[in-house]
């Protein structure tokens, strides 16, 4: 045990790992069977809302109490673009990923002027943000109507390789990519001092505007990512898609080990603490609780782990 | 009991010995002063002055000595700066420990809240704020139903001081350099207004570097020097040019850096690598001129706070409006002496913190590997002698010496060709300063530039030259021959004193955020009316305000969090809890339906202890909550429905006196509202918000402030959600989901 608690002192993912285990093996208990298809769909799930809580980590590691809550309104923009603009065409497979990523650099680029420059605290800033970018596409919503999805998209989001969609290895891709960016890239160093103290990080010669800028772009990038293929699972969009994202993306972010304090990301605790919220929501869904119920726990959770991490931490 | 031998002297302290880490602060420090007495407490920086006030206030425990006040021996282990302001000392602190988001005299109040009882407290504090301010400062023109921070540094400096003498229970006044930023005039009254206390019994202790103040107005003076007492004397027995020699001499030292000098060579000038400021003023900066290059250690000295630390952090930063007046070329580094502050990552260890400069001299998307990281910083950590576990230990587990070499081999890691260092021998031992200064001398021989802002005057004697600072300006360049301790101490208080000689004017003026809102309403309240007519009668404004009643609570609830500086993100769910509380249990059962209600408030006013006590972002835990609130009313009703208590019905819908309810409420909870907002406790619970650590030093729980904040922001909450209930007859868990970013964006708005 004791070798366990060092050990996870310093992988901060083993708790969100060892919680996604757990919550496997109750799913499998009450379904009374150990399958892997019950591992699978609850991967893919949780694949979704892994590409989006890395951008919300990104965010949150600049500290300061960062935050984005736009998150959700920019998934929900995104699938909308993705569906009115590809309109059911491979042909427009492409051209349109890129339009969608340059909306949401663009967003994450107003995020960040409004924060470092008009010096708004992050989260309102977002806030707002969020609201045009929700009036955005009420407005666009009423512009089109399609169902199709291209076929490429299709493939990607049900083509199952070893019964895991395709989009699911993208977004391992992305995980790695993440993980790489902070381990070893001169970015990621200077994002977690920056996270620490953005006043030492000037000081070192790290140019924090350009750091946090970037943090708020890939933030917003990757909730567009999460949007456009979103829509292809669903096969669709509709107003408010996004919206349990807000909530989740922090949950995955605060149980896979991430400081909610910034400074220290813990990306491969996001993806487990996405896996072992997707494994809570499953259970509680074959155990038949209320909605209501599955709500409370979810929240008591999160409350309960962020006081489990603030005790820990404050005895280190 | 006091002893026979302390019969007259009002303030005694025998021998007070405080020690921080390797330097001895206070080093048996005693003391006498007698009643109506005014000492002037002299000396260079670092003299420890400033520490022994701390102590005779309260705020530092020595870890030697004795302390009498008025006839009685102080207790240290009760001595607080509560019980010591209680006991009648008080401090007026060069940084200043008022609210800015409180008017004038509302600060009065928090501080003397004994003073001001009941009702009308607003105006009794106005008139004793206005009054304090004119007698102390005849003719200061302060508007004291302003808010502080719209008044200027020279103003909040001139409140601090009043509200100080506004204590009737005053017997002891500590002021720690208090007209460093008051002009000539207001200086003037100061000085005449003490004078005039101390006749009336009043004693003070004044500290400053402007001796001709302190000639003007004590009647004793006592010189420190290395944390000792090295003079005590009566004004009338001596001059300035007096104490600048008793405060620099010091024939000890001067035998043990001689030595030290002559190691150091003529610098080698290395005209690559240079800095060349013309004419650079910005804040306190004025006018600074001056030349340095590679192969030079430069001392900038000076008496703490005249423009020394402005000026190297220009030099680091070329902010925008200095590009063209500061020249410089080659790389740069800064090494900070405040090292939690500003120098440490503290989550990382030894070696990250070591490399982190060098690595951003690449591109930002440039591989590092982890494994070239530790073997880089492996040769400056064994040749600094860092002592700690290994380079991959935290930093934290290092002592202050060893972090400060850390930092001092992230510069030279970076291999940077002009190094600023700000201070970085504060609180470092007498070892590893000698290592840290044949360092700088290594570094400035192989061509580097080093800028040294140092506050202990005697370690500059190593540099090449010194510019001495004074009022934000160089008023003297010391050549190598001529650097001492003594020649810096003097230089910087020579200089003739060219204070600003007027007041500035406000800050700001009277801002219009407030009107826009109401000016907003009001259009669109006109707009509905001129397209319906019947918006303007009773009965539409009835329906406008049925309409809008729950989120007007909301709101107001919201703007007690915010003004805490928290954000309640669960607010629209606590509500629709409430209301569905209302629909179900308080209709079917009213006594358990009240308790449960009650009961949510409370959780609710936890919630923000937890928020407190966990020290975690209120943004999450509320975030967290409002699923519980929300799962909560789910579980007593998953559709909506529900019935509205007819009682309640009753409350929100009824006229009286022909007034609907819904606007008498209205109204109600409004001035309420703002009563509350205004009240005393309403008043320090601002200042709470604003700034914590006063507040506490002031007597104030912080743990029963920020729960009350949340109960009293709860009512509000729980209102509104009675109300939705009662004007729609029924309720729906989810129906003010939209109601949290609402009011989070209504405050906002409304400023």
């Amino acid at each position: 045990m004791n070798k366990l608690n060092t050990f996870a002192r310093n992988n901060r993912w083993t708790w969100a790992a060892i919680g996604a285990a757990l919550m496997y093996i109750v799913v499998s208990l009450i379904s009374g069977k150990l399958s892997y298809s019950s591992f699978t769909a609850n991967y893919t799930i949780a694949s979704y809302l892994t590409i989006c809580a890395l951008g919300q980590m990104i965010v949150m590691t600049t500290g300061r109490g960062a935050f984005d809550l736009s998150i959700p309104n920019m998934i929900t923009l995104s699938a909308f673009l993705t569906m009115g603009l590809t309109n059911g065409q491979d042909k427009n497979f492409f051209p349109v990923l890129l339009v969608v990523i340059l909306v949401g650099a663009l967003v994450g680029l107003v995020n960040s002027i409004l924060v470092i420059r008009f010096k708004i605290t992050s989260m309102i800033a977002t806030l707002a943000v969020g609201y045009i970018l929700s009036t955005a596409t009420s407005i666009y919503n009423r512009t089109f109507n399609t169902l199709e999805v291209s076929i490429i998209m299709e493939t990607l989001t049900t083509k199952r390789i070893i019964g895991i969609p395709i989009v699911s290895y993208i977004v391992l891709i992305i995980v790695v990519a993440v993980a790489f960016m902070f381990r070893s890239t001169t970015y990621g160093r200077a994002l977690l001092a920056l996270g620490q103290n953005k006043r030492a990080a000037e000081l070192a010669g790290i140019k924090v505007n350009l750091v946090e800028t970037l943090a708020y772009v890939m933030g917003a990038v990757l909730a567009a990512l999460c949007g456009f293929f979103l829509s292809g699972r669903v096969g669709g969009a509709f107003l408010g898609m996004g919206d349990s994202y807000l909530m989740d993306t922090v949950g995955s972010v605060v149980i896979g080990g991430t400081l909610a304090s910034g400074g220290y990301a813990v990306t491969s605790g996001t993806l487990f603490g996405a896996l072992f919220l997707s494994f809570v929501v499953t259970a509680m869904q074959i155990a038949n609780f209320s909605t209501g119920m599955q709500n409370i726990i979810k929240g008591v959770i999160i409350i309960a782990v962020l006081a489990f991490g603030s005790i820990r931490d404050n005895a280190d | 009991m006091t002893s026979l031998d302390n019969k007259n002297a009002f303030l005694e302290l025998s021998d007070i010995v405080k020690i921080y880490g390797t330097t001895i602060a206070n080093n048996h420090v005693s003391l006498r002063i007698n009643k109506g007495d005014v000492l002037g407490l002299v000396g260079a920086n670092g003299a420890g002055k400033s520490t022994l006030m701390r102590i005779t206030s309260g705020v530092t425990t020595p870890e030697e000595g004795t302390m009498y006040f008025d006839g009685e021996k102080i207790n240290w282990k009760q001595f607080s700066p509560t019980t010591a302001s209680k006991k009648g000392i008080r401090v007026v602190y060069q940084e200043l420990s008022l609210c800015d988001n409180l008017k004038v005299y509302e600060n009065f109040m928090v501080e003397l809240r004994h003073l001001f009882k009941g009702f009308g407290w607003r105006k009794k504090a106005a008139e004793s704020a206005k009054e304090q301010l004119e007698r102390v400062f005849p003719n200061n023109g302060i508007d004291v139903n302003k808010e502080l921070s719209d008044l200027s540094i020279a103003q909040q400096q001139m409140v601090e001081i009043a509200r100080a003498f506004s204590d009737p229970n005053l017997k002891l006044l500590i002021l720690d350099e208090p007209t460093s930023s008051l002009p000539v005039e207001q200086t003037r009254q100061l000085l005449s207004y003490i004078k005039k206390k101390a006749k009336e019994g009043i004693t003070f202790i004044y500290i400053t570097h402007r001796l001709f103040e302190i000639m003007e107005i004590t009647n004793k003076i006592y010189v420190l020097r290395d944390g000792k007492v090295v003079h005590s004397c009566d004004t009338s027995e001596t001059n300035e040019d007096n104490l600048i020699e008793i405060m620099s001499a010091g024939a000890n030292t001067v035998q043990v850096r001689k030595t030290e000098k002559a190691r150091t060579e003529a610098a080698k000038i290395n005209e690559n690598v240079y800095v060349n400021c013309n004419e650079v003023s910005k804040g306190v900066l004025k006018n600074v001129n001056c030349k340095m290059y590679g192969g030079e250690i430069i001392g900038i000295a000076g008496l703490e706070g005249n423009g020394q630390k402005e000026l190297i952090q220009a030099i680091y930063e070329l902010p925008f409006s200095l590009r063209k007046k500061i020249d410089r070329k080659g790389s740069i580094a800064y090494v900070t002496g405040d090292r939690k502050a500003e120098g440490i990552f503290p989550l990382w260890n030894i070696a990250d913190n070591m490399v982190i400069t060098f690595l951003m001299r690449k591109s930002l998307f440039a591989y590092n590997s982890p494994k070239n990281v530790v073997e880089k910083s492996l040769k400056w950590y064994d040749y600094l002698k860092i002592k700690g576990e290994s380079p991959k230990a935290k930093i934290v587990s290092l002592s202050g010496g060893n972090q400060q070499k850390a930092l001092i081999a992230r510069a030279m890691i970076a291999d940077a060709d002009i190094i600023i260092l700000d201070d970085p021998t504060r609180g470092v031992d007498v070892e590893t300063k000698r290592q840290l200064y044949d360092l700088f001398r290594d570094a400035a021989k192989s061509g580097k530039l080093i800028i040294w802002y140092s506050s202990d005057d005697s370690e500059l004697d190593i540099c090449s030259r010194v510019f001495v600072m004074r009022f934000g300006t160089i008023v003297e360049t010391l050549k190598h021959e001529d650097i001492s301790k003594d020649s810096i101490i003097e230089a910087s208080f020579k200089s003739s004193d060219n204070k600003k000689e007027r007041l500035d004017n406000t800050k700001r003026q009277f801002n219009l955020s407030l009107l826009i809102p109401i000016l907003a309403m009001i259009t669109i309240y006109t707009a509905c009316g001129i397209i319906q007519k019947s918006t303007f009668t009773l009965f539409g404004a009835r329906l406008l305000i049925s309409g809008s009643l729950p989120l007007i609570l909301a709101a107001i609830s919201q703007t007690y969090i915010i003004g805490f500086s928290h954000v309640n993100l669960s607010i629209g769910n606590f509500m629709g809890l409430v209301s569905v509380l209302a629909a179900t249990l308080l209709y079917e059962n009213p006594a358990l339906g009240t308790i449960a209600i009650i009961g949510v408030w409370l959780a609710y006013g936890l919630m923000g202890l937890l928020i407190r006590r966990l020290n975690i972002p209120a943004v999450i835990v509320t975030l967290g909550f409002s699923f519980v609130w929300y799962g909560s009313a789910l579980v007593l009703q998953s559709i909506p429905g529900g019935q509205a208590p007819q009682l309640l019905i009753d409350i929100f819908n009824k006229t009286i006196f022909g007034f609907p309810n819904v606007l008498v409420i209205l109204v109600l909870a409004t001035v309420s509202a703002v009563m509350v907002y205004r009240s005393k406790y309403g008043t320090v619970l601002r200042g709470f918000g604003n700034r914590e650590q006063s507040m506490v030093r002031s007597g104030w729980n912080k743990y029963a402030a920020v729960f009350n904040i949340y109960m009293i922001s709860g009512l509000f909450a729980v209102l509104g959600g009675l109300s939705f209930t009662a004007l729609t007859f029924s309720a729906d868990a989810s129906s003010m989901d939209s109601y949290t970013l609402l009011t989070v964006a209504s405050v906002v708005l409304g400023g």
